[in-house]
């Protein structure tokens, strides 16, 4: 055997930095998830399954595409369980695998970048939308946070340094010096505070004239309205108004599980919203916010009054928006047409994929961006 | 095992190998942590390639896989000058004997094997150049036109021409084609190309010999540890281990049960020199057409089953069609054959293509996105792809961003 054929490494060898192309491909995947948002946002499943259930989003652009033969047709050589060599019929898949190949690129296991949990899909949603118009100086819970000390640690800053429980530490460890494990520093987070304080007023519209379709689209668009306050703006007050003929207050669940009859009147709504903010959010301490989504069929005769009131309304409010809803090419209602020329923020939505739309018209930073 | 652990057992095992006739070639181990074998075998075996999102995705994937023990990788070679080869540092005293053993047989089939004979001898140091290269182009034209280039190349990566041709000679080197003859490139696109073409250059002749590779390494660490003297429980480990890589998984096509089995027929008809022969001239194809006999291909467990399950298909072909059949699949290394049009093919014209059909129809869904990152990106022209489907003749065109299909015309 020739000496020396062989050498054995110190473990100082390098590698690729794996991460980097794993952060880019993670953020291909954010690309990719933008750029399906309308379709996503607008997906059944996740309506039905209010919570942490997976949605499955085509990503086009993630998959390595190759020149294969067709893998649904035609037959292959394989190796069957009635071999009669060594080692058959295992029950692991422990494999080795060496010389240096190309690893498992098998084709069409593309499942795992499809399918996203809702909160993830949520984080990319909502990472552009904000209340606007927010008024920080109304002295009630809602936006507004501030940095309370919540625990001693033994990291931080030097400006965070807490004199006094690293004195404490020392003398219970047996008295000075100060050595490294006695120091101490304050550890801050963001608590709600009682200033930016803000009320949204849900209004839908539950008549029997509210089909499958629209009332699909206006219970996604409170659902994800209501995912987003609760993640950006844990703190804002929700107030659910259902109407027909007549406006009732309901809660959370009795809001998206509601049934539709009865006519519309949504003068009814405006005036028992204006009631609510009269009543429990006083505008000295709230910034209101309501959105009121209905298919336009209201009654004729109550048009010029809920015209008037809708006004009054969005004088009450930072933002009136008024969202209706047609799976036809028929011609906004005049409520519309009138609501549109008082500057009332209005969006016609005709698909399910106009919810996206809807959202960011209404909390979208760049305000009419989207616009209809 | 640590590095004098490591010492002893490589002593070993080189004085078996070479007392029975397996040349020691230079070799450079390296003790790794299990969990950076998944990122060598991320970047194909290398430790540095250039910077893509698909090796991220692929780490992704085998760490994944490790994490739930589905799948362990105990080594990766790397064919360069000398051969480096990372090993598994978790593995036991026994297990890390049959890997070297295993690692020493594969290291001889990238030294002698006509098909690995024009790859170049300092892959690691060519590929950490092109590292370097393509974060100096990110760099200066942006991430979007490298990665752009570099996603539209990659499916082209397998269609590098065989060994021994020069860029862009072969029919079948449609990348090189593009390198050599693409108009509309900029120098440094055709620079980046190029360093594509020579990297799916490195990795061509491993995946037309996987079987060879994989059975000559199998056959080689079972005969040398036979040789070794193991306690009880080392043998047991050998043993459970020597199972575990030949074990079936129907319907998969296990590359160290077929390689070995294949090579025990070699041995039994015709002794080491055949051995030799097959690990020296023959790739997959070229092995299963010499040694599959009736009786090999019952020990191995051959059959033929549907793509669509997996499922046993139902009539057992005769043995003849059944190794017929296993050519063709091994064939090319499993993937169509496409050949460039050269006849009808210009500079800065359309580039013709044409899929020598074997019976087996092409997967229609992902090749419209291919065609058009040809189109798009790289022969930056209008290209036209021809086929058949269900026995029709098919016609793809790409021109324009819009992929068309004809069916019924030649």
């Amino acid at each position: 055997m020739r000496p020396g054929w062989f050498s054995i490494g110190t473990g100082r060898y390098g590698l690729s930095p794996v991460w980097l192309d794993e952060r880019r491909h993670q953020a291909r995947i954010k690309e990719a998830l933008r750029r399906n948002l309308a379709e996503m946002v607008a997906h059944e499943a996740i309506l039905v399954s209010h919570g942490a259930k997976l949605i499955q989003v085509p990503l086009t652009g993630l998959r390595e595409d190759r020149v294969r033969y067709d893998p649904q047709h035609g037959e292959a050589v394989g190796i069957l369980a009635s071999g009669q060599g060594e080692g058959e019929a295992a029950a692991g898949r422990a494999t080795a695998r060496g010389g240096g190949k190309q690893g498992g690129d098998a084709p069409g296991v593309e499942w795992e970048e499809a399918v996203f949990t809702v909160d993830e899909a949520a984080e990319v949603v909502f990472s552009d939308l904000a209340l606007p118009d927010l008024d920080l100086r109304r002295t009630a819970p809602g936006a507004g946070e501030t940095w309370e000390v919540q625990d001693l640690g033994p990291v931080g800053l030097q400006t965070q340094w807490a004199r006094k429980p690293t004195l404490l530490a020392s003398l219970r460890r047996g008295g000075p010096p100060v050595r490294r494990q006695d120091v101490r520093y304050r550890q801050f987070a963001a608590e709600p505070a009682p200033e930016g304080g803000a009320v949204v007023l849900a209004m839908m519209d539950t008549s029997g004239s509210m089909g499958q379709f629209e009332k699909f689209v206006a219970k996604s668009f409170f659902f994800w309205t209501v995912e987003f306050l609760r993640r950006n703006y844990p703190a804002v007050d929700i107030v659910f108004l259902a109407h027909d003929v007549r406006a009732r207050e309901v809660d959370e669940e009795g809001f998206f599980r509601r049934g539709t009859s009865g006519g519309t009147v949504s003068s009814s709504v405006y005036r028992l919203a204006l009631e609510v903010l009269a009543e429990r959010y006083p505008p000295d301490r709230f910034n209101a916010y309501a959105f009121h989504f209905t298919d336009g069929g209201n009654l004729t005769s109550d048009n010029p009054l809920a015209l008037e009131l809708g006004q009054a309304l969005a004088a009450a409010t930072r933002l009136f928006g008024y969202g209706e809803i047609h799976d036809t090419e028929r011609a906004p209602s005049p409520l519309f047409q009138g609501f549109e020329r008082a500057n009332v923020r209005t969006v016609l939505l005709r698909s399910s994929q106009d919810v996206f739309f809807a959202l960011q018209r209404f909390f979208g930073k760049e305000g009419a961006a989207y616009g209809s | 095992m640590d590095p004098d652990g490591l010492r002893d057992v490589v002593e070993q095992v080189g004085e078996v190998a070479e007392r029975l006739g397996l040349p020691l070639w230079p070799v450079h181990f390296e003790l790794v942590p299990s969990t950076d074998l998944p990122r060598l075998a991320a970047y194909g075996g290398l430790p540095v390639r250039y910077a893509h999102w698909s090796f991220g995705k692929q780490w992704g994937r085998l760490k994944t896989a490790y994490d739930y023990r589905q799948s362990q990788i105990y080594e990766m070679v790397i064919n360069h000058h000398p051969a480096y080869a990372y090993l598994d540092a978790s593995l036991s005293r026994a297990r890390t004997l049959v890997v070297v053993a295993h690692v020493l047989a594969h290291v001889h089939v990238f030294r002698q094997h006509r098909l690995f004979r024009d790859v170049p001898k300092d892959a690691v140091a060519i590929m950490a150049r092109h590292r370097r290269q393509f974060e100096a182009w990110r760099r200066t034209y942006g991430l979007g036109a490298v990665e752009s280039l570099i996603d539209a190349a990659h499916p082209w990566m397998e269609f590098v021409g065989r060994p021994g041709t020069s860029c862009g000679e072969d029919p079948q080197d449609v990348l090189g084609f593009v390198v050599r003859y693409g108009s509309c490139l900029a120098d440094w696109e055709r620079e980046l190309l190029a360093a594509l073409w020579r990297e799916g250059r490195y990795f061509w002749p491993q995946v037309l010999t996987k079987v060879v590779n994989e059975g000559y390494a199998t056959f080689w660490h079972r005969r040398i540890v036979r040789e070794v003297a193991l306690k009880g429980p080392e043998a047991w480990e050998v043993a459970k281990m020597q199972s575990e890589l030949l074990a079936v998984h129907p319907p998969e096509l296990n590359p160290y049960r077929l390689g070995v089995y294949l090579l025990d027929e070699a041995w039994a008809s015709s002794g080491a020199a055949a051995v030799e022969d097959a690990a020296t001239f023959l790739d997959d194809c070229g092995l299963v057409r010499t040694w599959l006999t009736p009786r090999t291909a019952a020990r191995i467990g051959l059959g033929v089953v549907s793509l669509r399950d997996g499922a046993p298909a139902a009539p057992t072909l005769p043995f003849e069609d059944l190794k017929a059949r296993l050519v063709r699949d091994l064939d090319h290394g499993g993937i169509p054959r496409l050949e460039v049009d050269r006849e009808a093919t210009r500079p800065g014209g359309t580039l013709v293509l044409r899929h020598c059909h074997d019976g087996r129809d092409l997967d229609f869904e992902p090749l419209p996105r291919v065609l058009e990152g040809m189109a798009r990106h790289l022969w930056r022209g209008p290209v036209v792809l021809h086929t058949r489907r269900h026995d029709t003749p098919h016609r793809l065109t790409c021109e324009g961003g819009r992929c068309l299909d004809f069916a019924g015309e030649s």
